[in-house]
């Protein structure tokens, strides 16, 4: 076992009752600030619930997300859930099951030893005592500190952790009634926004509008709100077209050309006192295009006015913030505001899930009655925030014997963290457009060892020397957000090039070359395991095989994949393998899902996405525009699992995206022989490679 | 104008107030109370807002609903109320995530396999639903479940 440790969110909840209670009919009211977002941690919560507390997963109801009941663990990012939240939890139900025993001891002048519990129901020597957490329910203290009283299980003792579990959302998310999408609230409208094409643009002749639609505006924030949601849609297209809008500067510089341009900051995040020349200098440099979030759902919220208490259900990623955030718009108490999360389309990141909260309370507010805000898709891919475009440079010194002495990174990307952050800076989009706007905020990074577009330009190899820098372009015609990963795909990819590049330069073999620069031994382990499953390889003309490393943000899971690609007139990915350390593996079906959807994501980023812009004008309105990954087009995916289940959980959502988009990069340069410097590797890019 | 529009709807005769020009989309979801045909994009790219019209996947988003007059409409309602054997292997593979492209691509896929379809051209055919989650491969194996069940009766 590693040594205790303690989630940050238990500290500021310290009580058993802050994330758990029992109801006399035998329910467990378990409570969470994450969220769930598509990655199954609602099913991972009560799997650690149900074991510590031995009940059975469906006895437990979970709250999540709700401002008003939760605890305020902040946002559901950075695979953090399990390993913050589902540790909270754990320490939480470990000690609310001895809490509730040792007063049940009391009562049957037992000792706690004496006692086990069954469904919930306590026995005695294996007896029903006729005691059970429902009937102790009212009885039993709970406000007491968990970390008295917590003594979760050994890895061994657990019968639910640890073991694939059917999620728990997964078959009410087939039909009808589970999303946000399908809220019905007594005497709701539709909504929908009317993008203003710029900052400074200003609306004229705006028309009247038919069909009962009311318009909602404020300053340069317009909408429609209407009771048929056809006739909303319908009347927000119509005045689109018909509007003049006025003073739309919109910048030349295309966000590429931005990392080019000149630099407004630039932070030296590691450096080394002695960057050792070594013998052989070996240098990579990878650009990546502007990335959408593109979720298959656009982005919906639903707002309620009852006199000046305002109720919003949103599907944001940080119900606490997005409260604290609208009190500052709307200049309204922060005490008269709930929001509420209610699920979503699939999230992987910081989309436009907060804008559109915004959007829908000034809507009710504007229409007198309860609205439902739905963004449309030309809204996502032209108005929600960004994956920013960024570039990596990257150079390794090596000595004689080909090992690394030296190691340098210069990242040049826009922060990626815009996040609505509460009062400060609330950061949501129709913030800039009332009668009194509102500036967004900057942006910035998480520091390392976290860090934001610098995540994972630190070398998880054994290096001496380590110089990395991050510096921000100037200008930034676009907002950019915290997408799966950050800047850790772009870093990763550049790093594992490099290292496939060091190889070569030093004769060895790629993943010999990693194992000597590795000491770690769970990082070992990963490779080895990798290794032995792809052997042999076949060796068919346009075939390449690729491998890429990391562990994320050096501190997370270990992750190793290899691709095989074909190359033809496009980049095919036929099979990927994928061997991860994620240290305990809570619903190990579950973190396949997450690792394997974000290898198909990451697929489909490398070979296909790009946002694009003619200068700074972004042009991608349509799913035409902006390709993904079909069906037609996944590889074969086997993965393996062999993290130590007794080691904490380490998290899984966004491990696999960089050394996916390694794995691919380098089976394309093994199948070109050619190093792939810019993303999406399309069929143009493939052509302008070759040339 | 509104007109009324009747039609059947997973085999019941409905009818529907709207603007002819209404997507049958917005009919179902908001007019039907049947809302487990989701919206996606609205533009016909996505495949969220798949129904079977006379037989045969459609997109509902950019069906206008006077198109409908007097068709046999299936949603993935109807598919759920009849068991189709791909709701349970889709569950066995634990195949989806967010689940939001699930409703679209069950109907077009169940309705594949019903008209004896082999896994690749309901592979091939899928390409028109999306998914960004990245579960295809696990709903991939579970229609080859129910394919190779299928095949074997
Ligand atoms: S919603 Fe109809 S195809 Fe996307
Ligand atoms: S499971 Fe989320 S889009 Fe398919």
């Amino acid at each position: 076992m590693s040594a205790p440790f303690i989630p940050p969110p238990l500290i500021a909840f310290p009580l058993i009752r802050d994330w758990v209670s029992f109801a006399s009919d035998g329910e467990v009211h378990l409570l969470s600030g994450r969220v769930e977002l598509g990655q199954g941690i609602t099913t991972a919560l009560i799997q650690i619930a149900a074991d510590e507390l031995d009940v059975d997963m469906g006895a437990i109801c979970l709250t999540q997300g709700h401002t008003e009941i939760s605890p305020a663990e902040g946002p559901t990012v950075g695979s953090l859930s399990v390993t913050f939240g589902g540790q909270s939890i754990r320490l939480a139900t470990s000690a609310a099951r001895i809490v509730m025993l040792r007063h049940a001891a009391d009562l049957l002048q037992a000792t706690p030893d004496d006692l086990s519990v069954q469904d919930g129901d306590i026995l005695k020597d294996g007896q029903e005592t006729g005691m059970s957490y429902a009937s102790l329910s009212q009885s039993v203290n709970l406000a007491v500190a968990a970390l008295e009283y917590a003594t979760p299980k050994l890895s061994d003792e657990r019968r639910v952790a640890g073991k694939a579990a059917p999620r728990v959302d997964l078959a009410a998310r087939l039909g009808a009634g589970y999303l946000l999408h399908d809220m019905m609230v007594e005497g709701m409208w539709h909504g929908r926004v009317i993008q203003p094409p710029s900052l400074t643009a200003i609306a004229t002749d705006v028309p009247d509008l038919r069909d009962g639609a009311v318009l909602v505006r404020d300053g340069q924030f317009l909408s429609v709100v209407a009771q048929d949601e056809y006739i909303a849609l319908s009347e927000a297209n119509r005045l689109a077209n018909v509007i003049t809008w006025k003073d739309i500067p919109v910048s030349n510089t295309h966000p590429i050309e931005g990392l080019d341009g000149p630099i407004v900051e630039s932070e030296t995040l590691y450096d080394a006192e002695n960057l050792d020349a070594g013998s052989t200098e070996v240098s990579i440099t990878l650009t990546k295009p502007v990335l959408s979030h593109a979720s298959i759902g656009p982005s919906c919220a639903v707002a309620q006015w009852d006199g000046d208490a305002l109720t919003v259900w949103a599907h944001s990623q940080n119900v606490f913030a997005l409260k604290a955030s609208l009190a500052r718009v709307l200049n309204h108490p922060v005490e008269k505001i709930t929001v509420i999360f209610a699920p979503g389309a699939g999230c992987y990141g910081h989309n436009s899930s907060d804008d559109v909260a915004l959007d829908a309370a000034l809507m009710a507010r504007g229409a007198g009655r309860p609205v439902r805000a739905l963004w449309q898709r030309q809204d996502e891919f032209l108005h929600a925030p960004f994956n920013p475009a960024m570039r990596t440079a990257m150079t390794a010194r090596l000595d004689e014997d080909g090992k690394i002495v030296s190691f340098d990174a210069d990242v040049i990307s826009p922060p990626h963290s815009t996040r609505p952050a509460g009062m400060d800076e609330p950061n949501l989009r129709a913030q800039q457009f009332l009668f009194d706007p509102m500036p967004m905020g900057p942006g910035n990074d998480a520091p390392q060892p976290m860090g934001g577009a610098d995540r994972n330009a630190v070398p998880g190899y054994e290096i001496a020397a380590v110089r990395v820098v991050r510096n921000r372009p100037a200008v930034v015609p676009y907002r950019t957000s915290a997408m799966r990963g950050l800047g850790a795909f772009t870093n990763v990819i550049a790093l594992e090039s490099l290292m496939e590049s060091c190889a070569e330069a030093a004769g060895m073999d790629a993943i010999e070359y990693r194992l000597a620069h590795l000491t770690d031994p769970r990082a070992i382990s990963v490779i080895e395991a990798l290794r032995d499953m792809v052997e042999p390889r076949d060796m068919a003309d346009g075939v390449g095989y690729g491998f890429g490393y990391a562990r994320y943000k050096n501190s997370a899971g270990y992750l190793g994949c290899i691709a095989r690609v074909i190359v033809e007139d496009e980049v095919r990915v036929s099979d990927v393998w994928c061997v991860a350390d994620v240290g305990e593996a809570i619903n190990p079906n579950g973190t396949i899902n997450q690792l394997e959807g974000g290898i198909v994501q990451a697929i489909s980023w490398a070979l296909k996405e790009e946002v694009r812009f003619a200068g700074g004008q972004n042009l991608t309105e349509s799913w035409d525009d902006y390709p993904i990954l079909k069906f037609s087009e996944v590889p074969e995916m086997h993965t393996r699992l062999i993290g130590p289940q007794d080691e904490m959980p380490l998290g899984a959502g966004e491990i696999s995206s960089g050394p996916a988009g390694a794995a691919v990069v380098n089976a394309v340069r093994n199948a070109l022989g050619v190093v792939p410097d810019r993303l999406p590797l399309s069929r143009h890019a493939l052509v302008t490679l070759l040339s | 104008m509104s007109g009324k529009i009747t039609f059947t709807l997973n085999g019941t005769l409905v009818s529907a107030s709207a603007k002819p020009t209404t997507p049958l989309l917005f009919a179902l979801r908001n007019t039907l109370d049947h809302k487990g045909t989701r919206l996606g994009c609205g533009e016909g790219h996505c495949g969220a807002c798949t129904v079977v019209l006379d037989g045969f996947p459609v997109t509902s988003c950019n069906l206008p609903l006077s198109a409908v007059e007097g068709k046999n409409i299936a949603t993935v309602e109807g598919i759920l109320d009849a068991g189709h054997p791909l709701i349970a292997a889709l569950l066995t593979h634990q195949a989806g995530q967010c689940g939001y492209c699930l409703p679209g691509i069950l109907t077009r896929a169940a309705t594949m396999i019903d008209a004896g379809d082999t896994v690749d051209t309901i592979r091939d055919g899928l390409d028109a639903n999306l998914c960004r989650c990245g579960a295809q491969g696990r709903i991939l194996a579970a229609i080859t479940d129910v394919v190779a069940q299928r095949d074997t009766q």
